[in-house]
């Protein structure tokens, strides 16, 4: 029965994802080579989303597909405030690791 | 508001007409459950159980007036009149987060003058706000995008042209100089001069909040959407937010910014307003972002009130601008005005501003399932809604129009601005069907000869 419920509550969305700078760094590298369809190696953590033709529309689809990953809600002004993968990872990390 | 005599008896001031307005305004506020009800309709929407309404009234609609209009089947029409809907909130949305850093900037600055106990809860209390809004806009348009044209299909963005610019390569001197931290040097210089050009008390009116992130060792954020994202160069954008935060003076100015985005959003939320309430009082159903636009205008009703109090009243409680602030204003006021008030959109009612920034979202429109047109098609029919004169445009002037009239009543009493914009010159005289036509063709013409680009993109 435990153990049942061990892999329902795994199985969940509920279940959150509490990563590191760097996963959510090469989580971002991998979302952002996948919408801008180039190669990982193209990504520079330190450019602007703008400079790879990233509107704010972007900051609505990357908001709710993070929050999917990580299974739970995150702020929404941080897309707005950094904007390179590595600033939004590093602040990213900080708002989760207070929250846990 | 309690005084101390110089006899040490303790007299009683009047309160001032400021400080009734921000009392009874956040004694509303906080009373009030519009948040609240918006964070649960937010939770609660489907875009399945919207998708067959309109969410607010027709003539809010992308391409509404146009001759795809008119051509456009039913259910088209409903998904313009959505698109609409999360276009307009995502603008909003960028423009809120704005609202939640420099809130958080200047409410620091009114902190460090003292007295203002009541305006920082306020002013605290509409940042807590803004989150809300913001998060629901994002679910409503997330949702609504992946039911329309799936996973980041319509965010795809433009293709890169050359190589990326990082603001983190190193320069041949921090080669030499490795340990020196030059974006945090030049934050300190921006400090340093917004503070000695600043009509404010030297340091003692810095902002606590920009205090804070000094001493976390954080950036000070650099915003590049909503109002003052676009309208302030990216370079100059953290030169701005530190004026922001170092004299009371610029803090009440950035408030004159927020005013004009309250009122540009007024100026087509007042429509969801009638819209909802033409529902309620015909018991028809309300679809959720109508309920979401209804009650999120009833909570801006607050931040627009606080808005108008700090821009036009509160200053003139402080030191009065330094030539150089009143010259920063008065360019961003001059830039707000050309970049987001004087075109004229013959596509997004309720937007003034040419519409060749909006040509590959609404090339992505007609070629996605919505209207599953081939490349030629679509682009005769965005030449046709662009470059040809239609009712879009002159429904869309009558909407410009009236804007004119509430910002010319809101600005005229700032005296510190110049007459161009106090007269809100550069609006009034952009507004021409002809010239956005003219401004319109060049940039279709742009657009369509880079065709193999876009077909293949």
């Amino acid at each position: 029965m435990l153990s049942f419920l061990a892999i329902a509550i795994m199985l969940s969305n509920d279940v959150k994802v509490t990563p590191s700078t760097a996963e959510i760094e090469s989580w971002l590298r991998q979302y952002l080579a996948k919408v801008l369809e180039i190669s990982e190696q193209d990504i520079d953590n330190y450019a602007n989303f703008d400079n790879y033709g990233l509107d704010s529309a972007i900051a609505v689809s990357l908001t709710g597909d993070l929050e999917e990953w990580l299974g739970r809600r995150i702020n929404p002004t941080l897309l707005y405030n950094y904007t390179t993968i590595a600033s939004l990872s590093e602040n990213l990390a900080i708002e989760i690791s207070n929250e846990s | 508001m309690t005084t101390t005599s110089d006899t040490n008896i303790k007299t009683y001031t009047p309160i001032s007409k400021n400080e009734i307005i921000t009392n009874t305004t956040y004694r509303n506020n906080i009373a009030s459950n519009y948040t609240e009800l918006i964070e649960n309709f937010e939770k609660s929407f489907r875009y399945e159980e919207n998708k067959n309404e309109y969410w607010g009234p027709t003539e809010l609609s992308i391409f509404y007036g146009s001759p795809l209009y008119i051509q456009a089947s039913e259910t088209q029409k409903i998904t313009l009149n959505h698109l609409y809907w999360i276009t307009q909130y995502n603008q909003t949305a960028s423009t809120e987060a704005n609202a939640v850093l420099y809130n958080q900037i200047t409410e620091g600055v009114f902190n460090a003058v003292g007295g203002y106990e009541i305006l920082c809860k306020e002013l605290s209390l509409e940042t807590e706000q803004e989150h809300t809004h913001i998060r629901a806009f994002h679910s409503v348009g997330y949702a609504t995008r992946n039911a329309l044209f799936g996973n980041t299909a319509f965010t795809r963005p433009k293709p890169i042209q050359s190589k990326i610019n990082s603001s983190h390569k190193s320069t041949n001197i921090s080669l030499f100089l490795p340990n020196l931290n030059w974006e945090s040097l030049k934050e300190d210089a921006w400090k340093q001069i917004s503070i000695r050009l600043s009509s404010g008390n030297g340091k003692a009116f810095y902002s606590e909040y920009l205090l804070s992130l000094h001493k976390m060792g954080k950036r000070i954020p650099v915003q590049t959407t909503g109002l003052l994202g676009q309208v302030v160069p990216q370079s100059v954008s953290k030169l701005l937010t530190t004026n922001f935060g170092s004299s009371p003076f610029s803090a009440c100015f950035f408030y004159a910014t927020r005013y004009m985005a309250n009122m540009l959003l007024k100026n087509w939320e007042q429509r969801y307003l009638q819209h909802y309430k033409y529902l309620e009082q015909s018991g028809r159903h309300i679809p959720v972002p109508v309920a979401i636009s209804y009650y999120h205008m009833l909570d801006e009703s607050y931040h627009t009130t606080i808005s108008q109090l700090i821009s036009q009243d509160l200053y003139k409680d402080f030191n009065k601008p330094t030539l150089y602030e009143q010259f920063m204003a008065n360019a961003v006021f001059y830039r707000g005005q050309e970049l987001l008030l004087s075109g004229l959109s013959g596509v997004m009612p309720s937007t003034f501003r040419n519409d060749g920034l909006f040509l590959q979202p609404l090339y992505k429109i007609l070629t996605s399932p919505v209207f599953s047109f081939d490349h030629d098609t679509a682009l005769h029919w965005l030449r046709r809604a662009l470059c040809e004169e239609h009712d879009g445009y002159h429904m869309n002037i009558k909407h410009h129009h009236r804007l004119i009239t509430t910002m010319k009543q809101a600005f005229q009493p700032l005296n510190y601005l110049w007459p161009v914009n106090r007269q809100l010159g550069i609006m009034s005289s952009g507004c021409s069907i002809e010239r956005n036509l003219r401004a319109n063709k060049k940039d279709f013409d742009l657009f369509s000869k880079s065709s193999e680009q876009v077909k293949n993109y």
